[in-house]
């Protein structure tokens, strides 16, 4: 943010133009002066002219600043990017093997993006002060011209452009240009890469750059992703990361599959070319013991598998920290709620700010008073629950701490109420962490924000004399939660299905819009003034844990209103926690290390996640059938979850390769192995233009072709959003100077015997 | 002649006046740097800090004295305002104890004893009002019309809510409880209002009363007579202003408990 000094006239002078309205204060100001010193041309006593101009000044300078106030100098904080004084270019070349691979014309897709990039050269020069020049394959290196980073070095074995954007947003270009095909070899988010430049203010446009050299189909499960446990009766959530090369586009099959059992399928539209999909299910736990899994990608006959085991367990341990910033009710019936499983244990801090000495935490926890400033300090919990907090009372090492915890794999929930809390928020490290955008109070409607403040309390219950004593309180109605059509989380959509035990709020704070990124859960029966719906609920991923808003009160008021007999409330927060509460750690899995096998070489296989005993054993099957014994290592000499497992296969086809302990927990993955190397870089396929078109618009950027691209920026402050108008006049020491210059008159007239 | 009018009014003023002026002026600043440091922080940021609001109420029952000392209902509430960060709404209200959907509105009741409700309905509600969560503060008034005999009382309100609740237990609780500290010490227990501001050991003898379900206080028994003390009953001075203080502590506690204290 901006914070500036800014002019802003109050009352009838509000809608004057501001130099009318500083010449109309000036004129009242030297007619006051003047009207001053000629009152003061006659006094009940005689008095020496110096005596006279002394009452005169004091009185002139209480004008003053009188005039002040009414001038209403404000300190005025504007939201927009930070704009460095230099406003540069980052231009960042692709130089991996895909770009030098000539088609039948014998043109290369770098040369091609670098013929439309020359078009734009000059338009660039003539709009940024300074454009700097990078190459990336592995690695980002900054080059100094174009020529040398088309040129210099060889092409190479990989493409790892989403991390070679993030590293130049570190950067604070104005704009990122990327010459590339888009095809990212190292699966990285892309998501996550639009969110960071989106969170920066910095468009990336994307220079496609493409060939007519054409790719084979293929097939591949590059990763899954289970849960080592789970509680049984339960849901979890499993996925798979899907690689898929496709000439013309269409739909595949995915599966998934217990045993003989299909769990689920669906059917995975393609585009033509590379398409790296994740796809995830929600799956139901049954009794306790083990699941496998399978998933299944392509048709029958021809499908990639790759396979896992969960274990059901009869109960699981969720450590909850729970702050609260303000008094009330809500943390009592929470707390009743998750007590009744004994998986939930709830460590619950108070706000020192409300001076109440109570907390509850286990007799073997250290005293925790405040929210920590670690995210070391909090480690050992699961879930922080961050209730009614209010901005100013955490510090800016608490709120990343939270950042840093959910990024390490925790979850954050946080709930509010009240939107003159939550606008508070705005900018803060904790906002850009939630997967919503909190309403702020624009400067013109601060007033009006305040007079409907008041207006909305009036309407909730008459005040304060004794006459209105005896009555029954009126309460805002109770208002159920809306289950959003987008919402993907079976389990939690489960809760809102049911009208008898939907849960119903009281009290909400007004939220913007969700991030691209969020699911939104739950929202308010009705929409907003300007149409669009209020979300109550949100959850979203942030780093390796989640985040979540639930922006109503603690749904106490409904706990009350509910039966006793009824576990509506107790249901819906047990499985809220179960949902944030991260899985320890990742399933059994194999992951394919490097390119495909290729035949008679050696080929490695990744073995990771949560294995029960020592060593599990590594088989790989051929096409024929015939089983092998891999020979494994365990990574970096470290006991627990990574080894690596070499095997050499002695034919081209697809082999299976399995690994099991001998606590029954398998995991299996397909390859397959080709009769000469290929590696990702050379296998054709197409650019990814869809996937670059997407990432240029999530952050304001475009595909560069033919036309105009770079338009001056206007750096006028005026477009920028106002966030805070903070009054200055408004102080104890200005009010303080004036009484004081008056008081001083009067006790000196008072000396002087003029009163 | 020295004709400057200043040193004449100099020479000619008298020095008590001079004081006095001097002694305003002095005044003056004090205010005037009063006005500049900041403001007292708990009030001040307790204004900043409080959530929804919530209201205070009296069970209505079949007693004749169920709103009795109410009038004083609204000077308790402003304590509680004053004090803390308490959103509470400045008057009282009724709940009434037919109705479970009243009742269910406020999660901390009022009364001035429960055992009178003969009704099958007001019973239930009552049982079902503390299932659901509900806190429950029964205060006997020190009035000997009112309250002749303290043990006969706590004797009747101890059975008519074993016969509601079969599992509830009703215990005494230590002075050293959490209640007594978690947001003013007060290490000597609850403060006695006595009738005419006379010691009665029968009313002195007996502490707060916790009504437990479970692990859960869902209530508590005073025979302190705190009603009529923050009704500014005959006490000594500053005896309304320790039975507010008390009245702080129980709702913090009943807001804030988590069992097993």
């Amino acid at each position: 943010m901006n914070p500036r000094f800014e002019w802003q006239f109050g009352g009838v002078l509000r809608h004057v133009p501001a130099p009318w309205a500083a010449a109309i204060l000036l004129a009242l100001f030297a007619g006051g002066v003047i009207l001053i010193f000629w009152l003061y041309r006659h006094t009940l006593r005689n008095l020496s002219s110096r005596t006279r101009f002394c009452f005169a000044v004091l009185r002139a300078a209480l004008l003053l600043a009188l005039m002040v106030c009414l001038a209403n100098p404000s300190r005025v904080e504007r939201a927009g990017p930070d704009h460095k004084k230099e406003s540069n270019l980052a231009v960042i070349v692709d130089r991996s093997g895909s770009m030098s691979v000539p088609d039948n014309r014998g043109e290369t897709r770098l040369a091609h993006a670098l013929r439309i990039w020359s078009k734009h050269t000059a338009e660039a020069e003539s709009v940024f002060k300074r454009i700097d020049y990078f190459r990336f394959s592995s690695r980002l290196e900054k080059i100094n011209g174009l020529k040398q980073a088309a040129s210099n070095g060889e092409p190479g074995g990989e493409t790892r452009l989403y991390t070679a954007i993030q590293d130049v947003l570190a950067q604070k270009p104005i704009a990122i240009v990327c010459l590339t095909d888009g095809l990212d070899t190292t699966g990285t988010d892309s998501e996550e890469t639009a969110s960071a430049a989106r969170r920066k203010g910095i468009p990336v446009y994307f220079v496609a750059a493409s060939n007519r050299i054409r790719a084979d189909d293929s097939l591949a499960i590059r990763e899954i992703k289970t849960p080592p446990q789970t509680l049984r009766n339960t849901e979890f959530s499993c996925g798979a990361l899907l690689e898929i090369v496709s000439r013309n586009g269409g739909d595949v099959p995915v599966e998934l599959w217990s045993g003989k059992t299909k769990l689920a399928e669906a059917s995975i539209p393609v585009r033509p070319g590379m398409n790296t999909i994740p796809w995830s299910t929600r799956v139901p736990s049954h009794e306790p013991g083990l699941t496998p899994l399978e998933f299944r990608l392509g048709k029958e006959g021809a499908q990639e598998i790759a396979s896992s085991t969960v274990r059901v367990v009869e109960r699981t341990d969720v450590n909850i920290l729970y702050y609260q910033g303000a008094l009330q009710w809500g943390y009592h019936f929470l707390f009743a709620a998750l007590q009744a499983d004994p998986s939930f244990h709830l460590t619950g801090i108070l706000n020192p700010a409300l001076h109440v000495k109570m907390s509850s935490f286990a007799a073997s926890d250290k005293a925790m008073f405040d929210l920590p400033e670690t995210a070391a300090d909090l480690s050992k919990y699961q879930i922080i629950v961050l209730a009614h907090v209010f901005a100013d009372q955490l510090t800016a090492r608490q709120q990343q701490a939270l950042a840093d915890f959910a990024n390490a794999g925790g979850a954050v929930l946080f709930i509010a109420p009240d939107s003159d809390a939550t606008t508070r928020f705005a900018g803060t490290t904790l906002e850009k962490m939630l997967p919503v955008v909190f309403e702020g109070v624009a400067a013109e409607n601060a007033a009006d924000a305040a007079t409907q403040r008041f207006q909305n309390e009036m309407k909730v219950e008459n005040y304060g004399n004794e006459s209105m004593a005896g009555r029954s309180m009126n309460l805002p109605v109770l208002q159920p939660f809306t289950l959003s059509p987008t919402a993907r989380t079976a389990s939690l959509k489960a809760l809102f299905s049911n009208p008898d035990e939907r849960p119903m709020f009281c009290n909400y704070a007004r939220v913007r819009n969700a991030k691209p990124a969020a699911e939104v859960l739950a929202m308010h029966p009705e929409n907003g003034k300007d149409g669009v719906p209020r979300v109550l609920l949100a959850r979203q991923q942030y780093g390796n844990g989640f985040t979540a808003v639930l922006a109503t009160d603690l749904l106490w008021r409904w706990k009350m209103t509910l039966p006793s007999t009824s576990d509506a409330a107790e249901k819906f927060w047990q499985n809220l926690m179960l949902s944030l509460a991260p899985a320890p750690g990742l399933g059994p899995r194999l992951v394919k290390a490097g390119d495909d096998p290729v035949a008679n070489h050696p080929a490695t296989v990744r073995v990771e996640g949560a294995w029960e005993n020592d060593t599990p054993r590594v088989f790989a099957t051929s096409p024929s059938g015939v089983r092998l014994k891999a020979d494994v290592i365990r990574l970096d000499g470290k006991s627990g979850s990574a080894w690596l497992a070499y095997f050499t296969p002695d034919a081209a086809g697809r082999w299976l390769i399995e690994a099991q302990d001998s606590s029954g927990i398998q995991a299996g993955i397909t390859l397959n192995a080709t009769q000469r190397q290929r590696n990702v870089e050379l296998t054709n396929m197409p650019a990814d233009l869809a996937g670059m078109q997407r990432l240029a618009q999530l952050t304001g950027g475009a595909l560069i072709g033919d036309g105009p691209v770079f338009h001056p920026v206007a750096q006028s402050d005026d477009a920028l959003e106002i966030k805070r108008v903070k009054p200055l006049w408004n102080t104890n020491w200005l009010i303080g100077l004036m009484l004081g210059i008056y008081g001083m008159e009067l006790i000196l007239r008072r000396i002087w015997k003029l009163l | 002649m020295n004709d400057n009018p200043a040193r004449k009014l100099k020479l000619s003023s008298p020095r008590p006046d001079r004081i006095a002026a001097f002694a305003w002026l002095a005044a003056l600043v004090l205010v005037a740097l009063s006005l500049c440091l900041p403001p007292d922080a708990r009030a001040g940021d307790a204004d900043s800090l409080r959530a929804e609001r919530v209201g205070w109420a009296r069970l209505k029952t079949p007693s004749l004295s169920w709103m009795r000392h109410s009038s004083g209902d609204p000077v308790l509430m402003r304590f509680l305002k004053d004090q803390t960060s308490l959103n509470i709404a400045p008057t009282w209200y009724v709940a009434d104890v037919e109705k479970l959907n009243e009742m269910c509105r406020y999660p901390l009741l009022f009364s001035q004893g429960v055992h009178m409700v003969s009704s099958e309905n007001g019973r239930s509600n009552t049982a079902e009002y503390l299932r659901r969560g509900g806190f429950l503060l029964i205060d006997a008034c020190i009035a000997t019309s009112i309250t002749p005999d303290p043990d006969l009382f706590l004797q009747q309100e101890s059975q008519w809510l074993r016969s509601i609740l079969p599992d509830v237990t009703i215990v005494p609780l230590p002075n050293n409880h959490l209640l007594y500290r978690c947001f003013y010490d007060m290490p000597a227990g609850p403060p006695h209002t006595y009738f005419d501001n006379i010691y009665d050991s029968k009313w002195a003898r007996h502490g707060f009363y916790a009504i437990r379900l479970g692990q859960r206080m869902a209530g508590i028994i005073s025979l302190s007579g705190l009603q009529c003390g923050w009704d500014k009953m005959v006490a000594p001075p500053g005896h309304d202003v320790a039975c507010m203080k008390m009245l702080v502590n129980v709702y913090i506690y009943a807001m804030m408990q988590t069992g097993g204290d």
